[in-house]
Parts: structure tokens; C-alpha cells; sequence
């Protein structure tokens, strides 16, 4: 589909597990184009317009989803996706159960006043004031425990739809598979069953494939911890048969762990099992892959999860660490995403994937926090990109040894680049002048080449702020929230308002995915060798040959070998 | 303490009768479920899914396929009779109502304290003796159209509504035959089903040629076409960004620039050769026209040069279709567009689109000698074309087993009758007798559930047809629509030879296994996850 000239580079999303699946639902909420309204962002490349009508456009992702059958089963009624026309009155006439309705209409803008946008009854009203009298903070987080609570699954936050379910939404029976868990737990089971849906699976891609004019590639994000990761893979090597020229960006993500958990040896196994089975035919049938997730490492049991600056969320739960990764992958895909695209897919991956480093690492700094109306260039001068944080599990974002740095900074207004002082002059003018820094992406790049001479960066900024909108549930500290004007005495529902905030993303093609993958070579040779007792375990209870263990473990020594020092030399 | 307790103290067992008693129940259990739903008079099963999705079905297959059985002697059941039914396609609901009659009646001699290898060794006896009976009732078949309308009509009535499988039957066997190569081994993937959803299940067609889901992508290009040159090909015609030619590896953009002009000037050199064989194939005035069939994509500056010339072009094409649109059309599926020649051309008559809502579909009809057919499923709801897709395809299989095999067997279960019969009044001598007349007693099952199923009264229905096969003349079946009997062959109703001996053959061997069961444990290494 064009715009008059707009070229639009479609790309394919393929969500594939229970996780995957709560990542790709806040993703797509962030850019729900029924909601966004017009911006440099070109809806196009990740959505299709399902009906022509002028007034209402419809929107449907590019997007295949692969879950258990149970997880699409919608739990809750949770802020059905909003319809303006629904008046509280109509709403309340459908009701089946007791107790009292809370409507919110996300019409007005967020300038319009909360009171206006939020039509209660009256119980709720009161009792929503009497949260209200506290902190700011507190404020949020009681909305977000309103969320919290009434989610259970990802079906229940999700804004937009599908808009032919019956062939673009896959799920796998959990009955037939694991009784007594209900859960897809291994590798060569997600194998079985991809090659039992291959035939709508590959038909469903080719359809859109089909309705796409210049299509750019595919982004699947993928559970590599567990089944998923099997169906992922065939998923990716029939990608890559069929339409091996085109550009695929696998993201391998790592569900949320519970630091003291509950996770006994073989589990871990099993989790790194399949992690390093998907990790090889990600490695071998994607463009490029990142393994991303919440947890610092991934190679022992109960891992602790990362620190994020000025952001809380609870890591142990799906909905608000996927939350974080989307918001990450929302900035990272920005650039290629807008109207007039500052760079296409191929071009990031080729970068990420240079020396035949398949593994990239990705990074964040959300928000990129300018506080006390510091910019973008002091902050750079004092901190550097302290702020960034590695989003590859293991990971240490050493960007200096890094071949390849992208940078992402998005929604810096002009005035949070370079200080002005009162009369006009910006401060350090001539210095910035001489550099040519005008905006932030000028001025990201002047600071990268500068600190990291030996990487090639390259920096692509977006204007079109991160908005963070209901329902996306992540609670800044007071810092943000001063920093973003946002003062106490005005008490916030999240509903029907969204802040804006400056975000970095990154990607790196980084030695440190060497060591990563070093250490899960390390593991397994290791620990892993008496564990699989010869590998009778794999075939009995994994559904997976010896043999293949053994090459996919050997492919991924090949690329480990990749990313040793004089290999790149 | 049993045995297995010292090696494992962990292990679940049960043993002897209490095996057997596990096994038994089990089995009738499932043929209980699946009783109501045989045959052609057989009621429907509503399943719904987790996720509320609705299917309304009576075949055999798709029940054991779709539910959640989880005693393991049900789903090993289930196991054996799909697993005829991946072969076969058909007698799946037959063969759990056998195996679940023998272990029924293998229950009360059990009880009377018969060792169950007597049984067994009746079983087999028994078994020899169907098959040998089998054998003599075959009715050879050669390829005619009314009679494998008949076996697939015998077929299709136990999966859907009369009116629809009467249909069916000629549909699927008119598939069968017009792909049909005696030279060559009956292929049914060269049989392909389109599902659309509209208007009635009677609306269901045989196209002699192949309808895909896409139209071409430009709105000059024309809709209907006649006479028309197909050139099947799986070359890309679009423009793509490959990552070895992306910024960060030329030193000026002009360089790049000329690189990027250069690959477009490429795709653009493989569409003029599309258009140069189609001049000369198509000269002006003819009233011959050309259609390009691509499994690549085509970008829109292509679409537009073809759409210029009044070449119909489809990208994205199903692999599978690729396939078949040259044994449908004739001509060969090209690689390259380097070396085309009016010879690897197919040809249709004529070329149409046909817009329904939002999707296209294009129909490539009045082929010359298709060896690939398409039946175009249509239906107002979804669960309703899911069914017929089931129905078709067990229609189909069955017409298959009739060429296969070149023989079919009289139907309404006058084969099972006749078992019965002659095992009856079998002569053994030792105490496997017991096991001879076990099985003569649990094969009527099939034709008492097909009478139950009708209304009708089973033990007086048996025992009309019983009486009337005395007379010495076999194939004296069930009329379920009187209940009385009737002559299968004067009717048409014929049951696939292939089904029926599986039938015998699986039935015994798992009914044996089964009976022969002296200890069930689960004492299987523990797994990881479960």
C-alpha cells in the first residue's frame, strides 16, 4: 500500500510464545495508529489498513502470533478496546455482574483536563480520590495495581486486533504436549509441532508477504527459553529458504525470573537446553538475533534481575518487564519506521551482523533522564552514556570495544540538545557551533566518534517522543516525574494521558555476545555434560537427536570463534 | 511387594485382572463416546475448545484427533484407529467399536476364570477366517464413474448430510478420474482444496485447473482473460535491499547510488524478457494473451511495465501451486528468466478473477489435459467447510483404495454379518472355540450400532438379516432406512476392501495386546518437565 510517493518497506512481525506475545502486545499498543494520530512515524510498514473508510481507519498489525491455545482466551474484560461511541449508560445496560463500572474515554488529548476525561459512577470516585490523597506515586501505582491485578494474560491488555484471526493466530494445544503442566517446555516438541502447522504457518507468512509492495524483512520475537523456541526455528528456516533475500531480525527473549525462585537444576538445564537450540537456528537462519530479557544472567538458576535507572517494575511479572523490552525495541525500530526512513533493516543488520557476528546486543536508556533542565550535551559531557543499559542478558555494554554502535535518541526537543542561556546565546556556542552540533542526532554522533574512534557509529534520531500511555504499566521515580513537569498537586490518571519522555535505544555488534556465548558453551560442556548422561535424556524425554545437540552446540562454537579478537582482525 | 517396587519403589502398577480391568473399561469406554456417531444415520459431536472454538463433527478421525484422552489405554486405542485412518481414511469410528465390543465380551469369560490366551488364540483363529472370507467376497472394479460414485458416496455419507455428500461423491470422483494416469501411481495431492466462504455447501465445485487465493496487484492489469500463455516462473522482480549494498560500506553516496540503479536496471532487464517472449507469442491483434505466475514478489515499477502490456501477473504464489499450475497448464516452472522459449509456456483457456470482500481469487480453468484439479470449497460458515474439507478428503481416499485395490466389498454391514455367520458355525475342536465364538459375537457390533444409530431395534434387525443370509446368499445388508434388509450391490453401497481388512487386522492385534495385559506400570524415567 503507498501513500502518494511514501514508499513503505513493509516488515512481517511473528510473535511466537506466551512471552513473546506480552512484548509484541505493548509494542503494538505503543503504536496503535488509531491512536497515535499523524506523525513522522509511517504506520505502514508494521500495520495494514484493513478498511478504507475515511473517517474511521482500521488498523491490523503485519503479525503472526503462536501461543498456547489456553493464552488467548481473554480472562478479564479488562478496558475493552475503546469505542467513543459507547456512552457509560450503554455500557452498563451489557453488564452481567454486580458492583460498579468505570468507563474511561481516550478521545481528548492529554491536555485536556483529567476530570473531563474520566467519567466514573460514584462509588468509584471516592474511593479513587481517597488513593489519590497521597503521593504522586502513589497515585500511579494504585492504577497500576488496578492493571496489574486484572491482567492475567497478554489477550487482556492488548488495544488492537487481528484482523483475520483464524489465519494469523496459531495456537498449539497444550493438552496433547505436556498433560500435567500444560506448558510447551522443550525444544524438539515446538520442532514437532511447527512441522505439523507448517502448511497454514508458511501460507499465512506468503499472504502477507503477497499484499506487501516493497517488503523489507521480518522481526520475530521468539521464547528461546522454552518449546517456542523449536517452532521459532522453523519458523526462521523456512524463512530463510523462501525468502532468503530479505532481511529477518530475530529477537530471542528470555521470560522474567524470580531472583530466590523456586528454579531447581534441571530446569535450568532444560532452559539453557533450549536456549542454546534456539540460539543456533536463530544464528543460522536469521539476519541477525539479539537475546534480550530482565535478567542479569542467564546461566543460573533464579538469576537476578537488571537495575533499571529511575524506573521501577516488578521483574517477576510478565506484564511489566515485557513493558520495558518493547519500549526498547519500540525506539530501536523507530528509524525505519518513519515516513521517510533515515535507514532501512538491512542496513542496521548489516552493521550488527558484520564479520559474520550474528549476535547483537541491545541497549536502553529509558528514559534518558535530563534532569534539573540539563541537555543532552552536558549530560553526554559529564556521564557519557552511563545511562545506557545493556538488555542482553550478561551483557556489559562496553561500547568502546564494540565494532558496531547504533544509536537511537528519540524525542529530544531542540532545547534539550544544546543549553541556551537567557539572552539567546547558547552556552559553549562556538564549541558546539564548530562540531556542527544542531540537534541531538548530531550531537550523539559528534559524541560517539569522539569516544568510540575504533567503532563505526551510526545515529539515526526520531522527533516523535516515546509516549507512554495507559495502559503500559512502568512507574518512574520523582526525578522523571519532576523532570517531565509533572507535579504533585495534579492528581493523574494515566488514562487518557500520555507522557512523553526521551528515550536511547541501541544496538551493538559487540565481542561481549562472544562471551556470552562462551559462557553458555561453558555451561554445557560442563555441568550440561553429565546432566544429558550421553544424551539418553534428549531422545527420551527431550524429543531431540543426540547428534543434532552436538552440531547445534558446534555451530555455536563456530560463532563464538567469530567474535575472538584476531578473527575480526 | 511387587517385583517392579524393588527396582523402582517410586513406580505406579496394577496387576493382573486388575490390569485387565483397566483395559477393559477403558476401551468401552471410548467406543461408548464414539458409538452414536457411526455411520450414515449417526448423530453429530459438539467439540468445543479452550478458546471457545466450535467444531461440529462425526468423523472418527477428527474426534479421537481432537480430544483430550489421557487414559493410556484409550489413547492407544485412538493411536492404532487414527493411524488406519492416516493410511486408509476411513473405519476409524469402526475399528474403537470393535476393539471396545471384544474386550466387553472378553469380560465376562474372564470373570468365568478363561485365561485370556485361549481367547487370544481364538482371536487369531478367527481372524485368519474374516480375511479368508474377505477375500471371497470381493467385487472387482474397474474404473467407472457410477461405480466409485457409489463407494464414495457409501463414504461420504457417514461424514455429511445426504443432499451434500451425494455431491461430494460425484465432485471427488470426478477429481479422481480426471487426474487419474494409469501409467503412473494415483497421487491425491495433485487433488487441492480452496476453501470460500460464501454462499451454500451445494455451491461446492470441481475446477479442472487451479483457483488461487490472489489477484494480480495493479489496477490496470486486466480481470478476465482468455486463451492465455502461462509462464510459471520463481524469479524475483522486485528490487531488494540485499545487506551487503546498505551505506556503511561505500565511501560516497554517489557510489552507492549507482550500485542502487544498477540492481534496479537488473530486475528491470528480467521483466523486458517476460515481455519480449510475450510479444512473440502474442503478436498484436491475436487474440492470445499472457499470464506470469511468479513465486517471487513483484514490486509495483514491475507490475507497472507488465500491466502496460496487458500481462496478467501474480506474485507470491503458493510453492505448492508452482507445482501444480505445470501439470494443470502443461509447460515448466522456470528459474531464470534467461532462456525462455515459447516451450516452457503452459496454456489455460481462460484466466479470470473473482473479488469476494477483501479477497481475490483467480481462476486458471479449461485447461488441456489436467493432471491437477482444484475442489473450491464454499460455505456460509467456517466449521461447515472444515467438515466438508474432512468428508472430501476420506471420500477421496476411499475412491483411492477402490482403484488401489480394484475391488470393493458389499456395504450396510453385510460383511460383518456374514463374519458372524460363519464363524458361528465354525468347527474348532479345542478350547480356542471359545475365542472363535467371542469374536463372531463382538463383530456385530458394527451392524448393531448402524441399526441403533437409525432407530431401530438392533437385536430384530440382526436377527431379520441373519435369517435372511441363512438362505446361503451373503451380501444381504441393512436398509437403514426401513430396517429391513437389503441387497448392497443393487443399492450402491460399497465399503472400501482396504478399510475393512485393516479393520479385522488392527482390531485383533490391539484387542490381543490388550487382553494379553498382565501388568500396566508407569514407572518410566521421570522426566524433566513432565
Amino acid at each position: 500500500m503507498e501513500d502518494g510517493d511514501l514508499q513503505c518497506h513493509e516488515i512481517i512481525t511473528l510473535q511466537v510464545g506466551n512471552y513473546a506475545n506480552y512484548v509484541g502486545a505493548h509494542f503494538f499498543n505503543l503504536q496503535n495508529p488509531e491512536r497515535n494520530g499523524d506523525s513522522e512515524i509511517n504506520p505502514h510498514v508494521l500495520w495494514r489498513q484493513v478498511s478504507a473508510r475515511q473517517n474511521h481507519p482500521r488498523w491490523s498489525p503485519r503479525l503472526i502470533t503462536f501461543d498456547l491455545k489456553n493464552n488467548y482466551f481473554r480472562t478479564t474484560q479488562f478496558e475493552s478496546t475503546s469505542d467513543p461511541s459507547n456512552s457509560l449508560e450503554e455500557v452498563s445496560k451489557g453488564v452481567l455482574w454486580d458492583g460498579s463500572i468505570q468507563t474511561f474515554d481516550q478521545r481528548g488529548s492529554f491536555e485536556a483536563s483529567p476530570q473531563e476525561n474520566n467519567k466514573e459512577s460514584g462509588n468509584e470516585k471516592d474511593k479513587d480520590r481517597r488513593e489519590q490523597g497521597g503521593t504522586l506515586g502513589a497515585a500511579k501505582s494504585s492504577e497500576i495495581n488496578r492493571v496489574r491485578g486484572q491482567v492475567k494474560n497478554w489477550v487482556d491488555f492488548t488495544q488492537w486486533r487481528l484482523h483475520s484471526p483464524e489465519t494469523s493466530k496459531f495456537s498449539v494445544g497444550n493438552f496433547s504436549h505436556n498433560p500435567t503442566l500444560g506448558t510447551l517446555s522443550n525444544y524438539g516438541q515446538g520442532l514437532q509441532i511447527f512441522k505439523s502447522m507448517e502448511e497454514t504457518v508458511t501460507d499465512t507468512i506468503r499472504r502477507y508477504a503477497e499484499d506487501a509492495d516493497y517488503f523489507q524483512g521480518f522481526h520475530i520475537l521468539a521464547d528461546q527459553q522454552d518449546g517456542f523456541g523449536g517452532i521459532a526455528s522453523g519458523i526462521l528456516e523456512h524463512i530463510s529458504d523462501e525468502y532468503d533475500k530479505k532481511t529477518s531480525f530475530t529477537f530471542g527473549l528470555s521470560s522474567p525470573t524470580v531472583a530466590g525462585g523456586k528454579e531447581q537444576f534441571p530446569d535450568l538445564m532444560l532452559r539453557l537446553l533450549n536456549s542454546s537450540l534456539s540460539w543456533n537456528s536463530f544464528s543460522l537462519h536469521s539476519s541477525v538475533f539479539s537475546s534480550i530479557g530482565l535478567s542479569k544472567n542467564l546461566f543460573q538458576s533464579n538469576p537476578e534481575p537488571v537495575v533499571l535507572p529511575h524506573v521501577t517494575y516488578d521483574p517477576s511479572s510478565s506484564l511489566e518487564s515485557s513493558s520495558v523490552l518493547a519500549a526498547a525495541l519500540d525506539t530501536l525500530t523507530s528509524p525505519y519506521r518513519m515516513k521517510e526512513p533515515k535507514i532501512s533493516l538491512p542496513e542496521i543488520v548489516s552493521l550488527l551482523n558484520a564479520y559474520g557476528h550474528k549476535m547483537a546486543v541491545i541497549g536502553m536508556a529509558f528514559p534518558f533522564s535530563l534532569f534539573n533542565e540539563t541537555t543532552l550535551f552536558d549530560t553526554l559531557r559529564v556521564d557519557g552514556l552511563n545511562g545506557l543499559r545493556s538488555l542482553t542478558p550478561g551483557v556489559q555494554l562496553n561500547l568502546e570495544k564494540n565494532i558496531g554502535n547504533f544509536f537511537v535518541p528519540r524525542g529530544f526537543r531542540p532545547q534539550q540538545v544544546i543549553q541556551r542561556r537567557q539572552d539567546g546565546r547558547a552556552e559553549g556556542l562556538q564549541e558546539q557551533q564548530g562540531r556542527g552540533i544542531t540537534n541531538a542526532e548530531s550531537c550523539l554522533e559528534v559524541y560517539s566518534q569522539e569516544t568510540f574512534p575504533k567503532s563505526v557509529n551510526v545515529v539515526r534520531s526520531v522527533q516523535t517522543p516515546f509516549k507512554l500511555s495507559h495502559p503500559f504499566p512502568v512507574l518512574f521515580d520523582h526525578k522523571v516525574l519532576e523532570s517531565l513537569k509533572i507535579s504533585g498537586s495534579r492528581a493523574p490518571s494515566i488514562v487518557g494521558e500520555s507522557w512523553e519522555v526521551p528515550t536511547i535505544g541501541s544496538a551493538h555488534n559487540s565481542p561481549a555476545a562472544g562471551e556470552t556465548l562462551q559462557r553458555l558453551i561453558d555451561v554445557l560442556d560442563g555441568r550440561g555434560k553429565n546432566f544429558l548422561r550421553g544424551g539418553s535424556i534428549l531422545s527420551e524425554n527431550l524429543d531431540m537427536e543426540f547428534d543434532d545437540y552436538q552440531e547445534s552446540l558446534n555451530n555455536l562454537k563456530v560463532l563464538r570463534d567469530a567474535y575472538l579478537p584476531d578473527s575480526t582482525l | 511387594m511387587a517385583a517392579i517396587n524393588v527396582l523402582n519403589p517410586k513406580a505406579e502398577f496394577a496387576r493382573a485382572a486388575q490390569a485387565l480391568a483397566i483395559n477393559i473399561t477403558a476401551s468401552r469406554g471410548i467406543s461408548e463416546v464414539m458409538k452414536s456417531n457411526l455411520g450414515p444415520k449417526g448423530t453429530m459431536k459438539m467439540l468445543v475448545s479452550g478458546a471457545g472454538d466450535i467444531k461440529i463433527t462425526k468423523d472418527g478421525n477428527v474426534l479421537l484427533h481432537e480430544m483430550q484422552i489421557q487414559n493410556p489405554t484409550a489413547s492407544l486405542i485412538a493411536k492404532a484407529s487414527t493411524a488406519q485412518d492416516d493410511i486408509i481414511g476411513d473405519g476409524t469410528t469402526s475399528i474403537v467399536l470393535l476393539i471396545g465390543e471384544i474386550m466387553k465380551q472378553s469380560d465376562a469369560l474372564v470373570a468365568e476364570g478363561v485365561h485370556p490366551r485361549i481367547i487370544t488364540d481364538g482371536l487369531d483363529i478367527a481372524k485368519e477366517v474374516s480375511l479368508n472370507l474377505l477375500e471371497s467376497m470381493k467385487i472387482p472394479v474397474k474404473l467407472e464413474r457410477d461405480i466409485l460414485i457409489n463407494v464414495a458416496k457409501t463414504s461420504l455419507r457417514t461424514k455429511v448430510h445426504h443432499k451434500l455428500a451425494d455431491l461430494l461423491a460425484e465432485i471427488c470422483t470426478d477429481a479422481v478420474l480426471t487426474i487419474y494416469d494409469p501409467a503412473e501411481q494415483l497421487d491425491l495431492h495433485m487433488i487441492e482444496m480452496m476453501e470460500m466462504q460464501h454462499r451454500s455447501e451445494l455451491d461446492t465445485s470441481l475446477v479442472k485447473g487451479l483457483v488461487m487465493d490472489h489477484g494480480g496487484r495493479h489496477p490496470d492489469m486486466p480481470k478476465s482473460l482468455s486463451n492465455c500463455y502461462i509462464l510459471t516462473c520463481n524469479v524475483s522482480l522486485e528490487y531488494e535491499k540485499t545487506e551487503v549494498n546498505s551505506g556503511f560500506f561505500y565511501k560516497t553516496s554517489e557510489e552507492r547510488e549507482k550500485l542502487v540503479a544498477s540492481e534496479r536496471e537488473f530486475i528491470e532487464q528480467r521483466v523486458k524478457k517476460i515481455i519480449d517472449l510475450k510479444r512473440s507469442v502474442c503478436p498484436e491483434g491475436s487474440d492470445k494473451n499472457f499470464v506470469v505466475i511468479n513465486q517471487k514478489g513483484i514490486d509495483p515499477l514491475s507490475l507497472d511495465m507488465l500491466a502496460k502490456e496487458g500481462i496478467l501477473a501474480l506474485r507470491r504464489a503458493k510453492r505448492r501451486n508452482m507445482e501444480r499450475l505445470s501439470l494443470a497448464c502443461g509447460g515448466m516452472a522456470m528459474n531464470s528468466v534467461d532462456d525462455l522459449t515459447p516451450d516452457v509456456l503452459g496454456y489455460a483457456g481462460s484466466v479470470y478473477e473473482h473479488v469476494l470482500g477483501e479477497n481475490k481469487y483467480t481462476y486458471v480453468e479449461e485447461c488441456k489435459h489436467p493432471k491437477s484439479v482444484t475442489i473450491l470449497l464454499k460455505g456460509p460458515t467456517k466449521h461447515g467447510i472444515v467438515q466438508m474439507k474432512d468428508a472430501i478428503r476420506d471420500g477421496v481416499r476411499a475412491l483411492f483404495n477402490a482403484i488401489q485395490d480394484k475391488c470393493v466389498i458389499p456395504g450396510a454391514g453385510a460383511y460383518e454379518l456374514a463374519v458372524s455367520r460363519k464363524l458361528e458355525a465354525l468347527e474348532v475342536n479345542t478350547k480356542s472355540v471359545l475365542g472363535v465364538r467371542l469374536f463372531a459375537k463382538a463383530i456385530q457390533v458394527i451392524p448393531k450400532v448402524l441399526a441403533t444409530n437409525a432407530g431401530f431395534d438392533a437385536q430384530d434387525v440382526i436377527l431379520k438379516t441373519l435369517q435372511a443370509q441363512s438362505g446361503g446368499d451373503f451380501t444381504v445388508g441393512i436398509d437403514l432406512d426401513t430396517g429391513d434388509v437389503l441387497l448392497p450391490t443393487q443399492v450402491g453401497i460399497y465399503d472400501s476392501y482396504a478399510a475393512k481388512r485393516q479393520m479385522i487386522d488392527a482390531g485383533i492385534v490391539v484387542a490381543t495386546n490388550l487382553l494379553l495385559t498382565d501388568e500396566i506400570m508407569r514407572a518410566g524415567l521421570s522426566s524433566l518437565k513432565g
